[in-house]
């Protein structure tokens, strides 16, 4: 029994430990930690994007985009001449009768 | 300069009143951090994190709550955060030791003892202070803030977004299951 209040009176004893407690104060010049945590920041986000830029496979992976780029807009400015002949074309050439003879055929030998 | 001033100040970007922010609030900040966390260093940087977090983020504050309220429930959830993180690490490591840790150590911490406590309550603090590691978290920062803080149970309501008898039930609860782990402790221990 005696025990038990023994036990009983330290674990109040703990449990009241902490009334009355201060408050812990933070660690001085805060202020000054702070403003230096935040330039590392700043300046480590540009480290990392000079970084990032000087890689080979990012300069790679940019002459690619820019190769694909202008090769689009050749395509796009300049489409290609031998493609399809419209049925229009061919109706014209029917209605004239327009037939191309090549100069340099040598089984045309017909004058 | 009132509170609404400070945090107008604040919104605009002035590093005077960000300065008298950190005068006001640092203690309480890292107080109430060194109170969950159990350890100084940890505390410093979970008080760092805090304040750089309301710098980012003052312009979203609107005033809704009380200026503290908001403070309370940064520092809880960093403070939350970083213990989950310790625990992941704490378990890893132990994955780690089955496989070998390549002669790298892993440091227990020794038992905490909270700067503002009086020298005679020491000893008894650190015994607390290892019990209130094993409550779950809402009863631990409902006892944190009661007991540390010296916060009215209405404000720790508003604090953790609960009723005010749901934060007497937490205290409660808390109070019962460290008498539980105290007794325990003074038993196997033949106090």
């Amino acid at each position: 029994m005696n025990n038990n209040d023994h036990i009983n009176k330290l674990t109040e004893a703990a449990l009241s430990s902490l009334d009355n407690a201060e408050r812990a104060t933070a660690k001085p010049y805060l202020f000054t930690r702070l403003n230096a945590r935040m330039q590392n920041a700043n300046e480590s986000n540009w480290d990392n994007a000079l970084r990032f830029i000087s890689k080979p496979a990012f300069a790679f992976v940019s002459l690619c985009l820019v190769v694909a780029i202008n090769a689009m807009v050749i395509a796009y400015n300049y489409p290609d001449k031998t493609t399809t002949v419209t049925e229009e074309q061919y109706a014209s050439v029917d209605e004239y009768s327009s037939s191309v003879t090549v100069l340099n055929d040598i089984e045309n030998i017909e004058p | 300069m009132n509170q609404p001033e400070l945090i107008v100040q604040l919104q605009q970007g002035d590093e005077q009143a960000f300065k008298k922010l950190l005068d006001e609030w640092q203690d309480m900040v890292y107080n109430t951090a060194i109170g969950i966390v159990q350890n100084e260093d940890d505390a410093d940087d979970i008080t760092q994190d805090v304040f750089i977090q309301v710098y980012q983020s003052v312009s979203s504050f609107k005033g809704e709550s009380k200026f503290s309220t908001w403070l309370y429930r940064i520092v809880i959830s960093k403070a939350l955060d970083h213990v989950k993180r310790k625990k992941r690490k704490k378990r890893f490591a132990f994955v780690q030791s089955l496989f070998g840790n390549d002669g790298e150590e892993i440091v227990h911490p020794e038992e905490f003892n909270h700067p503002g406590v009086v020298m005679e309550n020491k000893e008894r603090a650190a015994e607390l202070f290892k019990a209130m590691e094993l409550l779950p978290d809402n009863q631990r920062i409902a006892f944190t803030l009661h007991k540390l803080e010296a916060q009215k149970h209405q404000d720790i309501a508003e604090i953790m977004n609960l009723s005010l008898t749901a934060v007497e039930s937490l205290i409660a609860r808390a109070k019962g299951n460290l008498r539980k782990t105290l007794t325990a402790y003074y038993i196997k221990n033949n106090f």
